[in-house]
């Protein structure tokens, strides 16, 4: 006895079912990805630091703590243009000790020197050495600064309920004429005992790392639930054609008595097989797609859901589906 | 003779409605038993129950014993799928059109490996296609092993599905046919009475449990009547009003 038994399913219809799926998980999972990038972004940057919570104080406590100014600072790309980057600008203080606390921490800078953070870095094309510049608030000046270093991917310097919608973070040097003619606080990120900095300030605005972290995956869920439904929906309509296409040819076997093991078996091959093989191919597409963009750890994980979505409603719906064949 | 077949008070019900009930009767070895009925009373619905089929929603009460498998209401799946290879049982339609790619190879040889083991070529089902079914006027075959069935006629795909079971499981000890003549010409409907009768005298151990509304079978033996009331042996001699033209003394048509 032949060891396969064939269901006869037609070669250019199971071949279009299977291009459908991978071009809709490919489509859903390139909107994934574009819609939540940002908070991926957030989020990675969030999983990498290891403070406790961050708060605002008047004075520096010389670790891990950055200036920012009420008034607003911002830096272009030449001289000439008036349009701003979009990024969260802090300064560091003159002895803080930067720590791996925050995964954005730079290495002190010089006056004129400037870090960003490596998505705004991309979407500029711009290098350590390259130019921005910014009109000194205190006399008005046109100042050049320079890049000393790119920082890992960040978006924003802490996150809130309201999330701001700036692209990265820069962070400038110290520069003394800047703390003594504008209104300024610090930014402390810390995993000290709100006591501890009690004693030495007023800590203000406690935000802790774990409600940033909730507050950026409240974010993503909208555009997950979303678009888990639709790969759902999508998963399920393939494994209702593919059914459809055999469920003739899958009777005519059952009435003739072949062995249910092996009736089974060809049943899940054909529609496991198709379904794997296309939920695979949307992913290497996708992958592809995605070489060209800084893949980390949360992406990654964001990006594999809508495969991992599909595998599990195939796994089930075809559960049904034979289930139904063997009881109609 | 012994019986292949017994069925015992057998009652089918649909939901609330009974679809039948107090339905008894035998098939016996070499017995040839047409059941008749009006359209609707419930004859494919014995012979589904026979095989099990088609029962989702219904309850279906009673007794069917198979004399190798027992009491088939009771088999195991597994067990259920052995019963039904080992019976030539013909529905009253395959859909080929519904079938994809499948061949006329395909649908003999999955009939003869389900019940046999055995996976056919393409010249051993062309083999059997000579063995058992007459050529055309032009020496062509009725249909080749390589035709793809899902572009034969209504009647060539009756034909086909009624000469698939009956060529591959001539050694069943029971063959269940449901309205064999659905949709053949006179020509077909020849073919398919002269398939049967060759089957049942070449094997005398086999018993026929068949549903038809024509009475072209030279070959019946019992007739069943299926009423509301239940089933009922026709006493009168099933007799045989064919417009196919006469049957030779063995009952086969010319």
């Amino acid at each position: 006895m032949k060891n396969r038994i064939s269901l006869y399913a037609e070669p250019r219809q199971t071949a279009i079912i299977s291009s459908i799926l991978t071009l809709t998980s490919f489509v859903l999972m390139l909107i994934l990805m574009l819609s939540i990038d940002k908070t991926a972004i957030r989020l990675n940057s969030l999983l990498h630091s290891d403070y406790d919570y961050s708060v605002t104080m008047q004075d520096t406590v010389r670790k891990d703590d950055y200036y920012q100014f009420n008034a607003g600072i911002e830096f272009t790309l030449s001289a000439d243009v008036n349009t701003s980057l979009n990024a969260d600008i802090v300064m560091q203080s003159k002895d803080s000790l930067y720590t791996d606390m925050v995964s954005w921490n730079a290495e002190s800078l010089s006056t004129n020197g400037v870090a960003v953070s490596e998505n705004v870095a991309k979407s500029n094309n711009l290098h350590i050495g390259d130019k921005l510049y910014s009109k000194h608030i205190v006399n008005g000046e046109s100042c050049e600064y320079a890049i000393e270093q790119l920082l890992p991917e960040a978006v924003s310097v802490r996150v809130t309920n309201g999330m701001n919608h700036s692209d990265g973070i820069i962070i400038m040097g110290y520069d003394e004429r800047y703390i003594e003619n504008i209104t300024h606080s610090s930014i402390v990120f810390t995993k000290d005992s709100i006591n501890d900095l009690s004693a030495v300030g007023s800590p203000e605005n406690i935000i802790y790392r774990d409600d940033e972290i909730i507050t950026s995956l409240r974010s993503i869920i909208p555009y997950l639930a979303v678009l888990s439904i639709v790969s759902i929906v999508t998963t399920v309509a393939v494994t209702v054609l593919l059914n459809k296409f055999v469920s003739s040819n899958f009777r005519r076997l059952i009435m003739i008595g072949f062995d249910r093991k092996k009736l089974n078996t060809a049943f899940y091959r054909l529609v496991h097989g198709t379904g794997i093989i296309s939920i695979i191919a949307s992913f290497a597409l996708s992958g592809i797609v995605f070489l060209f963009v800084n893949f980390t750890a949360v992406k990654l994980l964001v990006l594999l859901l809508i495969p991992f979505i599909e595998i599990i409603t195939l796994l089930i719906a075809s559960n049904i589906s034979n289930k139904r064949l063997w009881r109609k | 003779m012994g019986n292949i077949l017994s069925i015992d008070n057998l009652s089918i019900k649909l939901k609330q409605r009974t679809l039948m009930q107090n339905v008894s009767f035998d098939i016996g070895q070499g017995e040839a038993v047409l059941l008749s009925g009006e359209n609707g009373i419930g004859k494919s619905s014995i012979l589904k129950s026979i095989m099990r089929l088609e029962t989702d929603g219904k309850k279906i009460e009673g007794r069917i014993t198979h004399h190798t498998f027992g009491d088939i209401l009771s088999l195991s799946d597994d067990e259920l799928q052995r019963f039904r290879s080992s019976i030539a049982y013909i529905p009253q339609k395959d859909e080929y059109s519904e079938m994809g790619r499948i061949q006329v190879r395909d649908v003999i040889s999955n009939s003869g490996e389900a019940h046999a083991g055995n996976d056919m070529s393409y010249s051993e089902v062309n083999d059997l296609i000579d063995e058992w079914l007459p050529r055309r006027g032009d020496n062509s075959k009725i249909f080749d092993a390589k035709s793809h069935p899902g572009k034969f006629s209504g009647g060539e795909q009756r034909l086909l599905q009624v000469f698939s079971v009956i060529a591959t499981r001539s050694d069943s000890d029971l063959l269940i046919i449901d309205e064999p003549l659905n949709n053949l010409d006179f020509v077909n409907a020849r073919y398919i009475s002269n398939l049967i009768n060759k089957v049942i005298r070449e094997h005398p151990q086999m018993g026929l449990l068949m549903i038809s509304h024509c009475r072209i079978f030279p070959f019946i033996t019992r007739e069943l009547k299926l009423t509301a009331d239940g089933i009922s042996e026709i006493s009168e001699p099933y007799t045989c009003h064919s417009c196919f033209g006469e049957h030779d003394e063995n009952g086969f048509y010319k």
